[in-house]
């Protein structure tokens, strides 16, 4: 049982995998330099890597806190740091790459779908061949969250994004921060302060993990308490306890740290390089025991977090406690029921979702006022306003009676049937005095035509709408070669249904009337 | 101690924030004090809900979104769809639901997705094309056994019937939507749960494009996906039990 010689033995090691993981983690930043010289800033050498690592820093240095980095402050920065590399390039370059930065961080270009590599894992089988596998690797570098309490969208760096900054692969957190601590201060006794500084923000870094740690148990007790219960009944409470003193500890500590990098800055007045590198510790020690008191907060709270949810969920049903599949178990059935049985369901899907409304009562003074305003704001389905064309508004080619004029005769004949028909029904039609009979057939004709052929016009709603009215809203018009007999109109003989369905059946029938 | 008057007023103020979608305790310093004193005093906190309670309204989460409200379909605050705009027939309702039902199922394909808080984005078009695959994918499907009631259509023909319309060109001549046309539902759809606070506008992301917030997933997740569940089970049983709010 031997390797083969031309392969180092190391990649059969159990180890290995964890290496190949945390080197990828950087592969979305690689790539994202790589596609860098495609944009239209591309040829201006933006170090999209550096700004990269800067957009995670950022977005770690108020993870956790209530005012955490928005997107805009995101990018707001990033265009600072581009504008001071490259200043003889325009603003909008700058935000440009701030922009394309961030977003290569969201994955923004596959819809923030988390990335997704396959990576090789070697093993060594007892006789000797190698045996490959190909594991898939799925992670996330920053996501965009809602701001409960604000409203704006906030970005957030995934515990991917953090271990790979901070170089090492999963660790017990309080023992990594023990540890810093200890070294940090041995340094600080050395004067080493290139890599004290290095330590402090390390030592940072791992209480934004720690908030998230304690966050993440948070949400899963106002979740479903059920799924955390035996945690907390168990493990939480001795944990609670651990990080309570542990916390306290730190505070300490941390405050002694910070006297002593403030000890090292009276007597380092010489040296302006290291009495700049303990000003940044000592803010650094500062943000940290800001974290901690807050930490410490939330830990306190918690129990109360967890009394109030016990009480709130003990009183809901268990049907309430679940996720919904709504794939499954609400969309595919409702799709597949009968329509008349699909109703009442599919409302209350969306009465449900939909959240209160409260019943209007209307104000004389409102009412007053509300007619008196300026016209409102456009929905969404309706085309702006052009601001540039102003003058009258072309008037409408139809006039609404010619148009409800028309309605009437198709409503009048029996659909599925041939424009010959209606046409025919228009002239025998009882029509108001005024009205001009070669109009309404015209647009009987124009609609048929329209939905049997529906042509690219420059602004066509208008004739897809005036069809749906005239003909229904799910009219098909087919032709069959028949010629029409009606004076005045050559052609085609349409056929006019009122769907696909009903088309069919008439094609059908009229095919035995052949035979 | 037992709640005095103004106690009682308090309660009534932290529901009237609570009717209020788009109000959030971070920009209101007597929501966010109202909001305290409901998790933290079991008094008040039993109060509100009772009123609630009577108000057929129940308390689906209280966290940082402030206290969000789900009202039982005979609640006097329960959303009537023959408010919103061209929603008259049993079809339409049918549509609207079923276009609800879609986004969710779109945004939430797992139960597990509804764990996660990142923002989701939703597009007219991408909620069309769902819709529309999934009436594809039932048509294309082999018919089943033909009952003897041929009157039976199944749900999805009342959205497949709609024509897709067709892309507006952009700027001048753009086109407004007909009302028989899918794309304009999804956009009605979606134009309500703006005005619902559960979504908004973001056309940085596009035309047509919305932000599905927070309040969103809270609905569906608490309230709207298990209770249509179990309604639809219900139906599978035989049982035609009236609709309730839990």
């Amino acid at each position: 049982m031997s390797a083969p010689r031309t392969v180092g033995r190391a990649v059969f090691d159990e180890s290995f995998g964890g290496r190949v993981r945390a080197l990828l983690r950087a592969r979305p930043v690689a790539d994202a330099a790589d596609n860098a010289s495609r944009q239209s800033w591309g040829t201006h050498d933006y170090d999209v890597v550096t700004l990269a690592l800067a957009a995670i820093d950022t977005v770690i240095s108020r993870q956790g806190f209530d005012e955490e980095v928005a997107y805009e402050e995101a990018v707001n920065g990033l265009a600072r740091l581009a504008a001071s590399a490259h200043p003889e390039q325009s603003s909008e370059d700058h935000e440009a790459v701030a922009r394309y930065v961030i977003d290569a961080l969201l994955n923004r270009r596959e819809r923030e779908a988390p990335f997704a590599y396959r990576v090789s894992d070697f093993s060594l089988e007892p006789d000797g061949s190698v045996h490959h596998r190909a594991i898939p690797v799925e992670f996330r570098l920053l996501s965009e969250h809602e701001d409960q309490l604000r409203g704006v969208n906030v970005l957030r760096a995934s515990a991917d994004a953090i271990n790979a900054l901070v170089g090492g692969l999963e660790f017990d957190v309080e023992d990594e921060q023990a540890a810093v601590e200890l070294m940090l201060d041995r340094q600080l006794r050395r004067g080493a302060f290139g890599q004290a500084e290095k330590a402090a923000e390390r030592s940072r870094l791992l209480s934004v993990r720690y908030t998230d740690e304690l966050r993440t148990l948070l949400t899963d007790t106002v979740r479903d308490i059920r799924t955390v219960l035996d945690r907390w009944a168990r493990d939480v409470p001795a944990q609670f306890e651990r990080n309570r003193v542990h916390l306290e500890e730190r505070l300490g500590a941390e405050g002694r740290l910070l006297d002593h990098v403030r000890s090292a800055l009276d007597t380092a007045e010489a040296d302006p390089v290291i009495a700049a590198a303990a000003a940044r510790i000592a803010g650094l020690l500062e943000e940290c025991r800001r974290r901690h008191t807050e930490l410490h907060g939330r830990l306190v709270g918690a129990r109360t977090i967890f009394l109030d949810e016990q009480l709130r969920q003990s009183f809901r049903p268990i049907g309430g406690l679940r996720n919904p599949d709504t794939v499954d178990g609400v969309f595919l059935p409702l799709l597949t029921m009968a329509a008349e049985d699909a109703a009442e369901p599919a409302e209350t899907f969306a009465v449900f979702a939909g959240g209160p409304q409260v019943p209007r009562i209307v104000r004389f003074a409102d009412l007053v006022d509300d007619l008196l305003a300026p016209r409102r704001e456009p929905r969404i389905d309706e085309p702006l306003l052009d601001d540039e064309e102003l003058g009258d508004p072309d008037p409408p080619a139809v006039s609404p009676e010619i148009l409800a004029a028309a309605t009437a005769v198709v409503d009048s004949v029996p659909l599925p049937a041939r424009l010959s028909a209606l046409l025919l029904a228009a002239r025998a039609a009882d029509l108001p005095g005024e009205l001009d009979r070669g109009a309404v057939e015209r647009l009987v004709v124009l609609a048929a035509l329209w939905t049997y052929a529906p042509e690219t016009a420059e602004d066509f709603s208008a004739a897809v709408d005036t069809a749906a009215h005239i003909l229904g809203p799910a009219a098909v018009v087919d032709a069959d070669g028949t010629l029409i007999d009606v004076p005045g109109w050559s052609g085609d003989d349409l056929i006019v249904a009122e769907d696909e369905e009903a088309l069919a059946r008439w094609a059908a029938t009229s095919v035995q009337e052949v035979l | 101690m037992t709640l005095g008057q103004q106690d009682l007023s308090d309660v009534g103020v932290l529901i009237g924030c609570a009717l209020r979608p788009k109000q959030r305790p971070g920009a209101d310093s007597d929501y966010r004090a109202l909001l305290g004193r409901y998790r933290e005093d079991a008094e008040f906190h039993n109060a509100v809900t009772s009123v609630l309670d009577g108000l057929d309204l129940q308390v689906l989460s209280a966290g940082e979104l402030g206290l969000v409200l789900g009202a039982r379909r005979e609640s006097v605050f329960a959303y009537r769809l023959t408010d919103l705009p061209n929603v008259s027939t049993v079809s339409h309702r049918l549509l609207v639901g079923l276009i609800s039902a879609a986004i969710a199922a779109y945004v939430f394909p797992a139960p597990a997705d509804f764990d996660d808080d990142r923002v989701r984005w939703v597009s007219v078009d991408e909620i069309e094309r769902f819709v529309r695959d999934a009436c594809d994918r039932l048509k294309r499907a082999p018919e089943p056994q033909m009952l003897e009631d041929v009157s039976f259509e199944e749900a999805w023909r009342t959205y497949d019937r709609l024509s897709p319309g067709y892309k507006a060109d952009r700027g001048k001549g753009q086109g407004r939507r007909s009302a028989a046309s899918s794309t304009y539902w999804v956009a009605n759809v979606l134009s309500w749960m703006v005005d619902q606070g559960l979504a908004r506008l973001a056309p940085n992301r596009g035309p047509d494009t919305f932000q599905l917030l927070e309040r969103f997933r809270v609905q569906v997740g608490e309230l709207a996906g298990n209770a249509t569940y179990e309604l639809l089970a219900a139906r599978r049983r035989g049982e035609h039990t009236p609709v309730v709010g839990t």
